[in-house]
């Protein structure tokens, strides 16, 4: 096994020499490695974002300037670990992608690298993809989703039709998260997007009551929402868009309605203190460009940034991005700023409701 | 011989117990304790109550809390009861079956907990096979997934085999000739086995009810996966508030109530069940006042429910033997084989599930196999981030299985041997481990290896995987002790050997096969962890559980299904040829000892 594989710097090999001499041994190891040789390690969501990450934005910049890429996957939510590492100074990860929620939380914490970004690459990126800390290249939304072979007669076209059980009879799924589920139910009780944050819990939580009793599952992982949607086990499903592709792109008759679907930027950013700083900054400087970020969504269902990248995508494979420019104006960015203030609250209130 | 002078030979006595107190007051007890201690305090670090205050106001969290331990308790309930003739069946065979199964029932784990919770979401799907089973069968409604139903058997299937290698060290304690004896002296065979049997294998039995429940008590996958929204648990609670809100302030104050809360169940168990017979209390005179008659009291109050039970059984055994139906009376071999069977299908079905579905041309881990190919199969071979995890899995694994060892090994000898104040107290350090939920641990961990620069090593992951392993260890080491007979010690102490030749020629070999259990089940613990790894490990040494974790978040592909299906064949192929070897020493040994 070669010392790529395992770890930079020999830190994967150590585990091997257990006991005390590898532990006296870890100082020299980690100054060794702070040092460091023109290697990042960048964590990722995993999965089908590795794949993407790796083609269009890790192997073409080690190629063009020679900086080794380790993509590595983190868990769904990250801020916990880029927390724990930066309070101890003990760094993982050199570069992390963080979705826009995320970034708000560590940002407030002053838990994450000033990027200084010149404006020139930042050229064809929406503004709510640049942030001090962070810059935005992908955007995922949660969109409602049906399966066309079981819903007949008129079409779904908004949260409205999806709380319209009479209308549209078939078993609903919703995300067992208020993140998203109390923005639709103001939107299905006819508030309109602009004004659906600050959110009212009381008439949110209103309409709630109105389907609750026939929401078949409340799912709570990418999984069970794909394999749901897939199987034909509901009928209808508030989901993440890149995983109702995944069904449809394996088969399953379905179909996203993306009108009023609630969109999410992610994107990368530098924990506070990394050593390697320069190195990552040159890496997220390269994910911004449009050839970049177009070369992505042939893996994954997420929206480019930079609004030049559609010049580089094929019409259909367009239809199935959330940025796409005809889908972009009715879609509703979540409001990190609001959760932020107010997640706790509102996972208090919505798990309340639920379970008592 | 003057007080003190006895006093501190006692002490010294307790020095095997120092290495595991040592590694969990290092890195178990201080940093938790160190995290917990943000639960009393406020954003400015000041002293402040305020957290408690907020678990008190919203009742949901009770509620949760309530259905935790609703949940853990049916799963109890239910592991027991299909471990029990397992283990039975195991204990009644020949060797050479009774290895071969015990590999069966261990088998499940080396498909990984996280694809098997992927598995089970697959087939109990209301378009699931299980489902479709259910339909053409003839129920109607039949909802095996998203609710209480699927919960349980995702979290007894996972928790089915700790339940059989506690029980089994005890069994095959049991004399085999007392059956025959009772049944010569009158007693029917249901009656012989109520009255005698029954009561004899209840140590184990009550091992193994209290590792399951506190086990399950920390569960957080297979309620996210498979249940609904009444089935949310603590610990679920517990991770979004550290990972999703940031507030470790708030989750430590669930965690401590988790905490208290599961100690409480231990000390009512200690009452109802008797713990005495667990750390072998019942035999041991010449303790101190005080803690005979704290003790006695206490005692007296709950008056060793496990004894009454016990009592119960053997008293009612006539009418437990009328009310057994007839076929079971005289359980034939055949009958019981069959029982036996399913539940082995039952603990074998998500495993043999990934196999085919290893091969199919979907890009998604699904059933019935679409097509054939070994596409996956490539995948992973060529995958280094796969390769290179799995290796690290089993390696890791293995030093934790010796490390486990050493120290659970030690511990549960002299917690089973010397009597000592405070050994319950003892037992209860050794066992938190098991109830505090595994992402608490791990992030103390983290900021203690961080600080003594070796976070994210494989050394930081072996002592994590230590602290959670060892525990199981001392549990059935301390069990088998219970079937031991402690006069072949003093035989051959008798015949002159020193106490270290003692260990290793008399003692240890007796206790074999709880001690196979033990490094089994340390090894298990290890292979399958994935919230110490996900802190402990987040750069790029990745454990298998991480990797299949990165690959299941989002979508389950069939590569899953491949390092499932490599494992168990590599495992499973490790452990025959391991046993064919110890048989053919076993062999070896039995013509020489004849040719002389």
């Amino acid at each position: 096994m070669t010392e790529g594989t395992l770890g930079r710097s020999g830190l994967g090999r150590r585990g091997f020499g257990l006991g005390a001499a590898a532990a006296l041994a870890a100082p020299a190891v980690l100054s060794a490695r702070a040092r460091g040789a023109q290697r990042i390690v960048v964590a990722q969501p995993g999965g089908p974002y590795e794949t993407a990450f790796g083609k269009a934005f890790a192997e073409p910049f080690t190629k063009a300037t020679g900086i080794e890429v380790a993509l590595v996957a983190r868990p769904f939510y990250p801020s916990a670990q880029v927390q724990a590492q930066v309070e101890a100074r003990s760094y993982q990860w050199d570069v992390v992608s963080l979705s826009s929620f995320d970034v708000e939380i560590l940002a407030r914490r002053n838990l994450l690298e000033e990027l200084n970004l010149p404006a020139q690459d930042l050229v064809g990126i929406i503004p709510n993809a640049i942030r001090p800390t962070w810059l935005g290249t992908d955007i995922y939304a949660t969109v409602s989703a049906y399966r066309t072979d079981k819903v007949k007669g008129s079409q779904p076209e908004n949260w409205k039709d999806f709380w319209d059980l009479g209308g549209i009879p078939g078993r609903r799924s919703l995300y067992k998260n208020p993140q998203g589920t109390l923005e639709s139910a103001l939107m299905a009780d006819g508030v309109l997007p602009k004004d659906v944050y600050p959110i009212a819990y009381d008439r949110a939580f209103k309409k709630l009551d109105e389907i609750k009793s026939k929401i078949s599952v409340w799912w709570s992982s990418g999984v069970q929402s794909t394999q749901m949607l897939r199987d034909g086990d509901i009928e209808f499903i508030a989901i993440w868009n890149g995983r109702a592709q995944a069904a449809i792109d394996d088969g399953a008759p379905a179909k996203i309605v993306w009108n009023q679907g609630l969109y999410t930027v992610h994107g990368f950013a530098v924990p506070k203190g990394v050593p390697t700083k320069p190195l990552g900054v040159e890496f997220i400087k390269f994910c911004a460009d449009a050839k970049r970020q177009a070369a992505y969504t042939p893996y994954m269902a997420g929206g480019p940034t930079n609004t030049k990248a559609f010049d580089y995508i094929e019409p259909k494979l367009a239809s199935t991005l959330p940025s796409a420019p005809s889908y972009l104006a009715s879609l509703l960015e979540v409001n990190t700023a609001w959760w932020t203030d107010n997640k706790d609250d509102a996972v208090n209130r919505f798990n309340e409701w639920l379970l008592l | 011989m003057s007080a003190a002078r006895a006093r501190s030979q006692g002490l010294l006595r307790l020095w095997p117990l120092l290495p595991a107190l040592l590694l969990l007051g290092i890195f178990m007890v201080y940093p938790v304790a160190d995290l917990l201690s943000l639960s009393f305090t406020d954003q400015a670090g000041r002293i402040s109550i305020q957290n408690l205050a907020l678990f008190m106001q919203r009742p949901v969290y009770a509620r949760v809390l309530q259905s935790s331990f609703l949940i853990s308790a049916y799963t109890t309930v239910i592991c027991l009861v299909l471990a029990y003739p397992v283990s039975y069946y195991l204990a009644s065979s020949a060797e050479r079956v009774r290895s071969n199964l015990l590999l069966v029932v261990v088998m499940p784990f080396w498909t990984g907990f996280l694809v098997r919770t992927c598995a089970w979401l697959i087939l109990l799907a209301p378009s699931g096979p299980l489902t479709q089973v259910g339909v053409w069968l003839g129920f109607q409604n039949v909802k095996l997934a998203y609710n209480l139903t699927g919960v349980l058997i995702g979290m007894s299937q996972a928790l089915l085999p700790l339940a059989v290698l506690n029980m089994l060290p005890v069994m095959l304690g049991i004399d085999r000739n007392l059956l025959p004896a009772a049944a010569i002296m009158g007693a029917r065979p249901a009656e012989g086995f109520w009255r005698v049997y029954f009561p004899l294998s209840l140590p184990g039995v009550a091992a193994s009810g209290l590792l399951v429940f506190i086990s399950a008590l920390g569960f957080f996958i297979t309620p996210t996966i498979l249940g609904g929204p009444q089935e949310t648990m603590i610990a679920q609670l517990i991770i979004v508030q550290i990972q999703e809100l940031l507030n470790w302030r708030f989750a430590g104050v669930l965690s401590l109530v988790l905490l208290i809360s599961a100690l409480v169940v231990y000390y009512a168990y200690d009452r109802i069940l008797g713990m005495s017979t667990l750390v072998g209390e019942r035999a041991q005179p010449g303790r101190s006042r005080l803690s005979r008659l704290f003790d006695s009291s206490l005692a007296r109050l709950g008056a060793g429910a496990l004894g009454l039970i016990g009592r119960a059984a053997s008293g009612m055994g006539l009418v437990l033997a009328r009310l057994t139906p007839a076929p079971l009376r005289r359980p034939g071999r055949a009958l019981q084989t069959t029982l036996v069977a399913l539940i082995l299908a039952f603990l074998m079905l998500p495993t043999l599930f990934v196999i085919p579905v290893s091969f199919t041309q979907s890009t998604f881990l699904d059933f019935p196999p679409r097509g054939l190919t070994l596409r996956w199969y490539e995948e992973f071979i060529h995958s280094q981030a796969w390769m290179s995890a799995t290796i690290r899995s089993l390696y890791v694994a293995a030093i934790v299985a010796v490390t486990s060892m050493l120290l659970g090994g030690a511990t549960a000898f002299t917690l089973a041997r010397e009597s000592f104040y405070g050994k319950k107290l003892l037992l209860a350090l050794v066992l938190s481990p098991l109830i505090l939920p595994r992402m608490v641990i791990a992030v103390a961990l983290f900021y203690l290896a961080a600080r003594l620069h070796f976070a994210g090593t494989d050394l930081a992951l072996v002592i994590g995987h230590t602290i959670i392993a060892f525990p199981f260890v001392v549990v059935t080491v301390m069990v088998g002790f219970q079937g031991y007979n402690r006069q072949y010690d003093r035989a051959a102490a008798i015949l002159g050997a020193k106490p270290s030749r003692t260990l290793l020629h008399v003692t240890l070999p007796l206790m074999r096969s709880s001690l196979a259990a033990a490094a089994i089940f340390a090894f298990m613990t290890s292979f399958d962890d994935l919230n110490i790894a996900l802190f402990l490990t987040g750069g790029e040494q990745n454990t298998l559980p991480k990797q299949m974790w990165s690959a299941i978040i989002l979508q389950a592909t069939p590569i899953l299904g491949v390092a499932s299906t490599v494992l168990l064949i590599l495992i499973s192929a490790f452990l025959l040829a391991s046993e064919v070897v110890r048989r053919q020493g076993v062999i070896r040994r039995r013509r020489a000892g004849a040719a002389a």
